[in-house]
């Protein structure tokens, strides 16, 4: 027996399955990474010295890293919105989303990289080790996001309307809960 | 009738269900199986414990042939301290998170809730299986903790630091088995929610769910968003054991007079901040369900409608946000302070109004009602009397001034078990014997689920009450021998035989519901269309069982 509302949205609702569960999904995750930044401010209010991170972490290259996942979640909207377009330019949106996020990931590494070298291993000290696990998390939901963003590009030939619309919508909430994550971040260790 | 039109069984076409199905049935079934399994395991170790506080030095009857004179454990079939600590973590992580959350939710709400709104199925079927499936997962590396050097976790089910992060046992184990168990929690709430949202019979208002329904929607999004910051502990705690971070170590620790090198700057309250949040919404979790079930129960056998219906929705969305802002009140010991204090004390005695609203509107359903004391409906009306004494026991435990003498006592454990086994398990019990005409398409055996009623209300009470009275005395929940070897509260250490024999005597009752169950899938009575003459869609759907 087939599942009403998989591809076309429920009139009440006007939503699809994927839609809700993609919603509630950020939800969840929204309380684990809030989770992780309630630890981040409880340790540093409770710390008696904690390092300014512009002093000493990259910050240039996690900015450009924030730039790059911005332009991939701005591509990702995008190809949501414009979806009703060509299939040829929809799909070059979303593969250029995911591109963006590949380079956001390199330039993470790079950070990632210059941090361990300058700074030291997560276990040198409290502020370190929130710092790469914030990373981490940040960088899992960039793997995500563009995977799905390049699956999408490569099937949208042979997906139906619907499903491709509702298949864009929920990569482009994952982009932009990934934006509001990597933002977040950012200025948690450079601005604040 | 459905006893004929069931399809003959077989292990292979079980197995196939159990491991592979995506049909919502075979989903809530393999749940259900599987937490029974759990329950009976945690019941197990629960009794080992038992019989050290009661005969404490004595080896366990007839497991000291089984374990030699040499073994690590149980050496000749007695516990050693330590071994009592790990039996001790893994009673509690079974019960709570691998036996009555999935019995409930995965197995009750998985099976019921499509039903009950007019659903072909779960929004998301092989999302249903994957998550029974990670389910499986965390059951397996959590007790392949036994096998590992050290033996399982031992710093108890809420994994405290800084002896969860320091000790040798398989605490990592625990950490990775919780972290699969969250993912299918998470897959299992999303399931339920969309569901219910989404597949609702077209024209059924939100206002016309079930009340059953309810309990499960508003359960699935404690788990959706209670369980993800204990997901986020859990990494932050690994990171602590495995890259040598120090998120709940603070600099400066002592352990056997060594200060230990730690880079500094962690606490270990902050676990405990984390592991409450999502640990006191469990109680709910727990209790939700449980309420969901009487409350199909009791106007299925009294013929009248449920006593404000609005009010009791109302209550469990109340119930279920108000969750979120208790948490701390299981930190009244660590000194957070006079002003946070006051807060969740607060919070705590307002969370008490909307469960007396659902209680006593369940109470009232029966008045006026042509009550029938059907055997699922005798479990209906004890859970009333036990989820109050529950209920009430934890008044004094909300406020600090009652709560901090009482804290890490035997009145603690009395008090919870009294909500969530005679509670919750009384709830489960007259759901499968409400339900497994609908699973079987045979009653359950009259006669045999009475006298499993009786015996076990009788028996869980000689277990719990003595536990109060033991609390009030003082008397201390972590005493690996019972309490032989302290002063305080020593008149009434002589219930702890009493205790252990009740539990025993539980255990051995339990297997009678077993039997009961396998003999009436078999045997039972065929129980027609709608044995109990309800009212909700699960019984007028045409599907098979």
């Amino acid at each position: 027996m087939s599942v009403p509302y998989a591809h076309t949205p429920r009139p009440d609702t006007g939503m699809t399955n994927a839609r809700l569960g993609m919603g509630l999904f950020l939800a969840a995750d929204a309380m684990f990474c809030g989770a992780l930044f309630s630890s981040y401010a409880f340790l540093r209010t409770a710390a008696g010295y904690w390092p300014v991170g512009r002093e000493v972490l990259p910050m240039r290259l996690n900015g450009l890293a924030l730039a790059a996942t911005a332009t991939a979640c701005a591509m990702a909207l995008y190809a949501w919105t414009g979806a009703r377009g060509t299939r040829l330019s929809t799909r070059v949106r979303a593969g250029s989303s995911a591109g963006w996020g590949a380079l956001s990931l390199l330039l993470t590494a790079g950070a990632l990289h210059q941090a361990l070298e300058n700074a030291g291993p997560p276990a040198a000290n409290t502020f370190l080790a929130i710092y790469y696990m914030l990373s981490a998390v940040v960088t899992v939901h960039v793997v995500t996001a563009s995977t799905l963003s390049a699956v999408t590009a490569l099937k949208s030939a042979r997906l139906g309307d619907n499903l491709l619309l509702s298949r864009l919508g929920s990569v482009g909430l994952l982009w932009a809960f990934t934006l509001f994550m990597a933002a977040t971040c950012f200025i948690s260790f450079y601005l604040l | 009738m459905r006893a004929e039109t069931q399809k003959p069984g077989g292990v292979r076409r079980f197995l196939r269900g159990y491991f592979l199905g995506t049909d919502h049935r075979a989903v809530g079934l393999a749940y259900f199986v599987t937490g029974f399994a759990m329950f009976f395991t945690g019941l197990g170790i629960m009794m080992l414990m038992r019989w050290q506080a009661a005969y404490p030095g004595n080896p366990f009857p007839l497991l000291g042939r089984l374990f030699g004179p040499d073994h690590p454990w149980m050496p000749g079939g007695m516990l050693l301290p330590n071994f009592y600590n790990q039996l001790g973590a893994m009673h509690g992580t079974t019960m709570v998170f691998l036996a009555v959350v999935p019995i409930l939710v995965g197995g009750f709400g998985n099976y019921l809730v499509p039903l009950m709104v007019g659903a072909p199925n779960l929004a998301f079927p092989r999302l249903g299986r994957l998550g029974f499936w990670c389910y499986l997962v965390g059951i397996g590396v959590i007790y392949a903790s036994f096998f590992s050097h050290g033996g399982p976790a031992n710093s108890g089910w809420t994994s405290y630091p800084p002896l969860s992060v320091l000790e040798d046992g398989g605490q990592i184990y625990w950490l990775v088995g919780i972290i699969f168990v969250y993912v299918s929690s998470l897959l299992l709430a999303i399931n339920l929610i969309v569901t219910v949202v989404q597949l609702r019979k077209p024209g059924m208002g939100f206002m016309e769910l079930p009340f059953f329904v309810w309990t499960q929607l508003v359960t699935a999004f404690l788990l959706l968003l209670a369980f993800p910051p204990l997901a986020a502990a859990g990494l932050l705690q690994l990171s602590d054991r495995l890259v040598g971070t120090s998120f709940f170590l603070p600099g400066g620790l002592v352990v056997a007079g060594q200060t230990l090198d730690v880079s500094g700057g962690g606490s270990a309250l902050l676990w405990q901040h984390l592991f409450w949040f999502l640990a006191h919404p469990e109680v709910y979790v727990l209790i939700l369900p449980a309420l969901g079930m009487v409350g199909t129960i009791i106007p299925a056998n009294t013929g009248r409608p449920l006593y404000g219906y609005r009010g009791m929705v109302l209550s469990a969305l109340f119930m279920g946000g108000m969750s979120f802002l208790v948490w701390a009140h299981h930190m009244f010991l660590t000194g957070m302070g006079a002003t946070m204090n006051r807060f969740f004390e607060t919070t705590t005695i307002i969370i008490s109004v909307p469960s007396v609203v659902i209680g006593g509107s369940l109470v009232l359903s029966l008045w006026g009602g042509a009550i029938r004391f059907t055997p699922p409906m005798l479990y209906a009306l004890a859970f009333l009397p036990m989820f109050g004494i529950g209920g009430l026991t934890g008044m004094p435990l909300a406020m600090p001034s009652t709560n901090i003498p009482l804290h890490d006592t035997m009145y603690v454990i009395g008090h919870f078990h009294y909500i969530v086994v005679l509670g919750t398990l009384f709830a489960v019990f007259g759901g499968m014997a409400h339900w497994f005409p609908r699973v079987s398409g045979r009653l359950l055996n009259g006669k045999l689920t009475v006298l499993h009623f009786g015996l076990s209300l009788l028996c869980l009470n000689a277990v719990f009450f003595p536990l109060l009275l033991q609390g009030l005395a003082g008397v201390s929940r972590r005493l690996y021998d019972g309490g032989a070897s302290y002063a305080i509260g020593r008149e009434v250490f002589f219930l702890n035989k009493a205790v252990t024999h009740s539990v025993i005597a539980f255990a051995v009752v339990q297997v009678l519901f077993l039997l009961n169950v396998l003999w009436s899938l078999r045997w039972g009575k065929p129980a027609g269309g709608n044995p109990w003459e309800a009212d909700t869609l699960e019984w007028t759907e045409d599907r098979a069982p």
